[in-house]
């Protein structure tokens, strides 16, 4: 398949095509919103961002950072331009600024609230910062990548949809060099075995 | 027909280079040499803005700083913005805001800072065209590209891209023009000088023929920050 990048404002298609995402019409015409890779069905067509901020979605799992207490609850980052109030009372035990939570997202309401559920307090580790968009490249097909990650690097890994990865690791540098050169070539094919190749080199 | 001061033609830009990710701890960036001048755009956001009360549940606010080193210049400029520094802030955010798809994201904050390190005239186009890649390098939904150029009159000529001494010349007339890409819409134009309505049409167009030279280095860089094939990007 010949993959195309596409910048703002690039004519994606002249064929009637349903909008998907990254995309914009005028004048009857698809054009791309964001710098990314084309992709097309039969019905849509649609731009994967190489970059982009993270909006939420009910369903996604995300990582969460305390970053503020009050009486009744917290204020948590999510790494997105908000930020998410979490109850004291659905939580069984007591957080800290800088506290780490997994959880999934229940609902968002009206006036865009998040309300979270199942929510997991992460023991102590190290973040990754990425962009929402990498982070199905960083899972890779079936767990592909991130059991190659956990394989090679003896690491305990959780990645959140808005783009955070909470690690515990034997070898933190190869496990953070590895998730970077994933993040910096995203576009590019066959990147599994690229990786794999690295990590074997990088292990004996 | 005079020959320009550093032999240019009347239509030939000055040397250009781009290299885009320069700053890691912004969400996008852009480092631009554009002859002498030198600028380093960067976008932060969308973030939540304070206060409050600027906050616009409709649309992120855009909030453009167009800033000039004190070392960017021959007499040392104060860091205090001056009125010409938010002028062409303002403006220039403007068309950055009809640009950027704003309305994906109320109550928010997109900070958008172009600072020159070294300054020889034709800053504010090179800022907009550098702010231009840092937004697309953000990810920010966008139209299109906004390319930005300098185009005017000299010594008899009229020209693209002045210098300094251009700019300084006795019968000077020196305009910005930005233009939206590839819809061609004109999204900032700025111009002093006395001059007639024909030859202003005339150096308009100039302006717009620039910008799509501008267009064309703005892709090339964006695309070869992603190279499909070769080996990997440590």
């Amino acid at each position: 398949m010949d993959k195309k990048i596409v910048v703002p404002g690039d004519l994606l298609t002249l064929e009637k095509k349903k909008l998907g995402q990254n995309t914009f019409l005028e004048n009857d015409k698809v054009y791309s919103s964001v710098i990314g890779l084309v992709t097309e069905n039969t019905e849509y067509i649609s731009v994967i961002a190489l970059n982009g901020p993270y909006l939420p979605v009910v369903g996604d799992a995300i990582l969460g950072i305390v970053k503020s207490e009050i009486v009744n609850g917290y204020f948590l980052d999510y790494h997105s331009p908000g930020e998410i109030y979490l109850p004291k009372s659905t939580l069984s035990k007591e957080l800290k600024i800088g506290s780490v939570i997994f959880a999934k997202i229940r609902n968002i309401t009206e006036s865009d609230s998040i309300e979270l559920e199942n929510v997991n307090v992460l023991p102590q580790g190290y973040i990754f910062n990425t962009s929402p968009v990498k982070v199905p490249r960083l899972i890779g097909k079936n767990d592909s990548m991130l059991n190659l990650f956990k394989q090679y690097t003896e690491s305990s890994i959780v990645i959140g949809k808005n783009g955070w990865v909470w690690f515990v690791s034997k070898k933190p540098q190869l496990l953070e060099k590895a998730m970077s050169l994933v993040v910096n070539n995203s576009q590019k094919s066959n990147l599994t075995n690229t990786i794999k190749e690295y990590l074997e080199k990088n292990t004996k | 027909m005079n020959e320009r001061i550093d032999g240019r033609k009347n239509d030939e830009l000055r040397p250009i280079k781009i290299k885009l990710g320069v700053v890691k701890s912004a969400d996008g960036s852009c480092y631009l040499e554009w002859g002498k001048n030198i600028v380093v755009a960067t976008v932060h956001g969308p973030r939540p803005i304070f206060p409050k009360h600027l906050a616009d549940a409709e649309r992120s606010v855009i909030d453009y700083r167009y800033r000039m080193a004190p070392f960017s210049v021959t007499d040392r400029k104060s860091p205090v913005p001056a009125k010409r520094d938010k002028e062409i802030s303002l403006v220039s955010g403007n068309a950055l805001e009809s640009v950027i798809l704003i309305e994906k994201f109320p109550n928010t904050v997109i900070n958008i800072d172009a600072m020159i390190l070294s300054a020889d005239a034709g800053t504010r186009v090179a800022a907009l065209t550098a702010a231009t890649l840092a937004c697309a390098d953000a990810g920010l939904p966008m139209r299109g590209l906004v390319s930005a150029v300098s185009a005017g009159r000299a010594n008899g000529n009229h020209i693209l891209d002045l210098t300094k001494e251009e700019e300084d010349a006795e019968d000077a007339v020196d305009t910005a023009v930005a233009v939206l890409m590839p819809q061609k819409e004109i999204v900032l134009l700025q111009m002093d000088g006395f001059v007639e309505k024909e030859e202003w049409k005339k150096i308009i167009n100039m302006g717009i023929v620039g910008s799509e030279k501008i267009y064309d280095l703005q892709k090339k860089a964006l695309l070869e920050k992603y190279p499909i094939d070769g080996d990997i990007n440590e």
